[in-house]
Formats: C-alpha cells, structure tokens, sequence
C-alpha cells in the first residue's frame, strides 16, 4: 500500500534497516531480563508477549532508552544506539495510561514534538490537522485529555506519537485499559496505521489474542527469560514448551512415557493405554514427556479406527455461549477439558478421540 | 444524655474562645482610633491620628519594606531550593529516604526557640547576625522544609509517564521542567508560595534573635516597642498592632486569589498512576 498523504516527507535517512541487541537488566539483586536477544527489520510489527511483570516494559523501555541496561548493547542499522538518550533517538512510544498532557489541548498535545523541532506554525498546523483526520479525531482539537474517552485519548496518545515520523513505534500495552469490544476494534486501527503508513512497530501485550492478531512475529517472555520467537501461527501450532502452549490456550497436559518410534509417529504411555502422536527431533523411547491438547481439539465420541480414545466422567459444564467447556475424569483418574458444539451433559459417561495429529509433544519441565 | 451535655460544652467553649478573640482584635482596633479612652464602654473620640504617629514615629515605611524584602526573598529562596529538593524526593526512591524525611522535616516539628539560639550564635559568628541577610538565612531553615512538604505531593501527583512521554517525543530536561513540569506545578508553586510567606510575615523567634537594629520586621518591631512600655502612648502600639493585622490580612486575600488551600488534599484519591 502507498504510504498515506498525512506521513508523507519521511526521509530514507530515518528510516530503519534493523535493529538487534541482547541486553540483560538487573534491579538490585533481581535479574528481571537475562540477556534477552532481539532482532528486528524494518516495517516489522512484533510483540512481546509474556504475563504480568515477565519484563516486557522494561525490555521496551531499554530500546526507547528510558531505563539504562545493566548489560549488553543495542544496534541501529549497525551503529550502537545505548549512549543516544531518548529524545534523541527518534522513536515513538505509546503509554498503557495514555499520558497526554492534561494542561494542553487535544491540538496542543500532538503539537508538543513539533513545536519543540521549532516547525513554523503552518507546518504544525496542516500536520497535526491530517494526523487528527488518520485517526479519525477531526473537531476535537480544541478538547482537553479530560473530555474524551479513553479510546479518543488512546487515538491521541497515537497521533501524538505519529507526527513526528517515528523510525519505530513502541506500544505499551496500549488498549488494556479499554473495554472488550473497544480494544478489538483499536487493534485494527493500530494494525491498519502501521501497514499504511509503513511503520515498524515493537509491541507489549499480555493478551495472546492482540499478538495473534498483530503480529509478524511474536516474542514471548517468561521471568525475563525468552521463551520462543515465532509467527503467529509458529507461537499458536507449535509451542516449543509447556510454558508457551499453556499461554496460547492449551489446557491439556498429559504426563507421558514414550515408547516405540515407526512411520513418523511415537507411542506414548499414559496411565496404562497407548497413545500415538506424531514424532518428533530429539524426543527418544523411553523418555518422560508432555503431551499438550487444546480443548477445542479434542474430539466427542470413538473415532473409527479406536486410537487415541479415553473414557471419562462429564464433572462439570461451562456454557460459552455457541459452544460448551467441560471438565472430564478419565477412568485414570487425571482431568481433561473438552469443548464442543454438541450438549454435554453434567454426569454422563463419555468417549473422546484426541487425533494423534493434533498433540504437541513436549518436554516435561 | 451525656452526648448531648459534651457538644453543648464544646459549643460553648468554642463560643467562649471566639468571642474571646473578637473581642480582644475589637479592643485593639477601637483603641487605635480613640482619642483617649479610660474605663468607659466606648471611647469619647476618634482619630486616625496614631497611625500617622506610628507609621511616622516607628519608621513604619522602612519596616514594612523590611519585613517585605525579607519575605519575598525568603519564598523565592525556599521554592528555589525546595522545589529541586520535593521533585528528587517524589521521584526517586533510595533506602534512607524516611530517616531523610524525618531529619528534613524536623525544624517543621520542633520549637523554634531550641534550634533558634544555637543558630543565632553560629549566624552571629559567620557576621551575618543583626543583618538582613541573617534573618532570611535562619528563617529559611524552617521555610524550606515547608515548601518540600507542600511541594512534594504536587509533584506525586504528576504522573512519571507525562515526564517520559515528553521526553519520547525530544524534549530535553530544560524543556520537560518550563513546558510540563512548571504549568503543572503552578497550583503547587502558588501554594507553598503562599505559605511561606505568610509565615515569613507571622515568624517571630527567630526575626527577633536575629534583627539588629535596621533589619526589624513589622512582628519585630511591634515587640520591642509594646516593651519599651510608658515612652509610647499605648493607642499608637495598638494602631500597629492593627497595622499588622491589616497587612498579613491584605497578603492573604491577594494570595488566596490565586491558590485553592483545598487543591493540596488532592492527592489523597487520586495517585499518580
Ligand atoms: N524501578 C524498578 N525497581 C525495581 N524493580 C522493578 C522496577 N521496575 C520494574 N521492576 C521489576 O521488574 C519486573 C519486570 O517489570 P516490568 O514492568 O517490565 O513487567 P511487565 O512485563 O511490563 O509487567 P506488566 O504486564 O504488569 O506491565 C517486575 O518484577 C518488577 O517488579
Ligand atoms: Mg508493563
């Protein structure tokens, strides 16, 4: 797509080619990051991923240059950027409580940058007013942060960041503080600027289903430690450990040994029965293992052939609306989540297929 | 029942006490116009003719520019040094940051007359005692720690993201302090402003250890005239005396034009978030 009218004038100059680092961070005796690697091209949208205090702030942060790292460094198109202090560096960040400038208008707040680059008041005037129609602001430029919702000062927050021609955006986990529906439909603005106007973008969330949706490539952190790098679809197919899988909505796992290895798929004993799953590198016969399942996978009822199936107790019912969760007993005693279209009844006693092809195989931990 | 009896006791001791006041303020700005006034309800006549006598008498002109030097140069002092002070302690946290508070905060709790000899005797030692400059320098010791105190829950109460977001956007620290920090202090500075100088103007023990003869505040100097007993004739002592109500009266009405006491209990909902 071509880069909109309101962006137009950005210089190759500022422009990013790649930014790495690896950058470990310490407060006090707590290491919050441990030499956390990155590496992103230009017009990537990534997102950290990880639950709350995992260190996706300060990782973000770190490259924005508000928090000096303990250790490592960071480059810009090859050049070290760690002693370039923030205001300096170019980028734009967006903060989770929005922080607009209560004492300034909604015109004086995406003004701020630019009038301190000392632009002439037509320049100010004709960039704020386009970037005020991109996210769809325009008449309220006279507002104070106070009058608008939190979705209008979350769009200001944005275009304040935005008109200056940011060379990367950062994203503070920037629609938590908005209600369900808001948050989705914000998403999509975020996702629509950003390949509109060709950004790159880092972004922070706790929210699988925001970085599923945005992202190129997903980060994810556990305890300032890096877990996986991935595409969507690597993060939500192939977890590469139970920490992963749990996030990204596994609810299943199954304690297994393996066994015997033929035809791509490998035996897995679990309480007594033989499972199949498909095999995989540097996993061996009679190793401990992780079988991970999401509930949506698991199948009502014996499938033809017979493998793969377990009977359990139906223990209890959660109503999703279009379709049911349900906790089951197997007759080994361990727990199982199911979710189906078809009716659940509390009590009964039921069959389920859980296709070979549909386990992850992970390491037990 | 004894409810009742305890309210009706505070109700007129409060009475008591305010009537008290009224009439001990009356008394004075009545014996400040009277001509003469012996034992009877009401003075027979009245003049102005005392406060010309005083402001002449007691070189009231000289006094209150005195007394207004020192307590303009007292505020602009305290919020210089107070207002760096109250952002470091609001920002940053260190571990010896209460035994810190404490200490600054001390000469706030502590009568003035227990620190006020001993740092008389070291003013008079550096020479400065007796001068102008000795009084702004003791009556700080107090002053900026009250400003640190008004002070600091301002600037709690800007969030450290507004400060952040300034600098993403390339603000420099210069430029985060005259186009964020100072609007959004102006309640604040206004406050403390207030305050200290007002309790500049009200301060006496530690004006009167250090005054020396030509830098006397108007407390001061009421003082030592209402002292030097019999030489003056009591109604001018009182026409000062009203003098000095008038001009505290008159700095707090200005004042309170332009600061809301009330903003100071904002921060007890609303914290930075
Ligand atoms: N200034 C600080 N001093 C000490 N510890 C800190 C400081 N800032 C962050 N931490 C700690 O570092 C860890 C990571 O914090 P961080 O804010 O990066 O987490 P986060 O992943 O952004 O969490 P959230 O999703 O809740 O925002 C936390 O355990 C936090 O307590
Ligand atoms: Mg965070």
């Amino acid at each position: 797509m071509r880069p909109s009218r309101a962006y137009a004038g950005r210089g190759m100059a500022d422009s990013i080619d790649k930014l790495q680092m690896s950058i470990t961070k310490r407060y006090g005796g707590k290491v919050v990051l441990d030499q956390f690697p990155l590496e992103i091209v230009g017009r990537e949208f990534v997102t950290f991923l990880g639950p709350s205090g995992c260190g996706k702030s300060t990782a973000l942060g770190i490259i924005a240059g508000l928090v000096p790292p303990s250790d490592g460094e960071i480059h810009l198109n090859g050049r070290r950027i760690d002693d370039v202090p923030p205001e300096k560096r170019g980028f734009g960040m967006v903060f989770q409580n929005y922080a607009l400038f209560p004492h300034l208008t909604v015109f004086g707040n995406i003004a701020f940058g630019l009038s301190l680059q000392k632009r002439s008041s037509e320049e100010i005037d004709k960039r704020v007013r386009d970037m005020l129609g991109l996210v769809r602001l325009a008449g309220y430029e006279d507002r104070y942060p106070g009058q608008l919702s939190g979705g209008q000062q979350q769009r200001v927050a944005i275009a304040r960041a935005l008109v200056l021609h940011p060379r990367l955006m950062l994203f503070d986990e920037p629609l938590s503080n908005l209600d369900a529906k808001l948050r989705v439909e914000m998403r999509a603005e975020i996702k629509q600027l950003h390949t509109r106007l060709g950004l790159t973008s880092i972004y922070v969330t706790h929210d699988q289903a925001e970085a599923l949706s945005l992202s190129d490539r997903i980060v994810v952190l556990r305890e300032g430690v890096l877990m996986q790098v991935g595409t969507p679809q690597e993060i939500h197919d192939r977890p590469k450990n139970v920490f992963v899988a749990d996030f990204m909505g596994f609810r299943n796992f199954l304690d297994v040994t393996l066994g015997k290895e033929a035809g791509g798929m490998i035996e897995a004993g679990f309480k007594g029965q033989i499972l199949q799953a498909r095999a995989r590198d540097s996993f061996h016969p009679g190793e401990r293992a992780v079988l991970a399942i999401r509930p949506e996978d698991v199948r009502l009822g014996q499938s033809g052939d017979g493998v793969n199936v377990l009977r359990g107790k139906v223990e209890l019912v959660e109503y999703l609306g279009r379709e049911q969760e349900a906790e089951i007993t197997l007759d080994g005693g361990a727990r199982l989540w199911v979710r189906s279209h078809e009716k659940i009844v509390l009590g009964e006693t039921l069959d389920l297929t859980l296709p070979a092809d549909k386990f992850v195989l992970l390491r037990r931990e | 029942m004894r409810g009742r009896m305890w309210k009706l006791a505070i109700y007129l001791f409060l009475l008591g006490f305010i009537l008290n006041l009224l009439g001990i303020v009356t008394h004075v700005v009545v014996s400040s116009f009277a001509k003469r006034w012996f034992g009877k309800p009401l003075p027979p006549a009245f003049t102005t003719d005392w406060f010309t006598y005083a402001w002449r008498e007691f070189e009231l002109s000289h006094v209150l520019f005195i007394t207004l030097f020192i307590a303009l140069a007292v505020v602009f002092i305290a919020l210089a040094i107070g207002f760096p002070a109250a952002y470091v302690l609001a920002r940053r946290n260190f571990n010896a940051k209460p035994v810190l508070l404490l200490l600054y905060f001390l000469p706030l709790l502590i009568p003035q007359m227990t620190y006020g000899i001993p740092l008389a005797t070291t003013l008079y030692g550096f020479g400065v005692g007796g001068t102008v400059i000795g009084v702004i320098l003791a009556v700080l010791v107090p002053m900026v720690p009250l400003a640190v105190f008004i002070l600091l829950p301002f600037f709690e109460q800007i969030s450290f993201n507004l400060e952040w977001s300034a600098q993403m956007l390339g603000a420099s620290r210069l430029q985060i302090f005259r186009r964020i920090l100072l609007p959004l202090m102006l309640p604040g500075i206004l406050t403390a402003g207030l305050l200290v100088l007002v309790n500049t103007i009200s301060n006496f023990e530690l004006a009167f250890l250090l005054a020396g003869g030509g830098s006397q505040t108007l407390v001061v100097a009421l003082y030592y005239n209402v002292f030097a007993g019999g030489v003056r004739p009591v109604y001018s002592i009182d026409a000062m005396a009203v003098i000095y109500m008038c001009t505290v009266m008159a700095v707090l009405l200005v004042a309170l034009r332009f600061v809301r006491p009330t903003q100071m209990v904002f921060r007890l909902d609303g914290r930075r978030n």
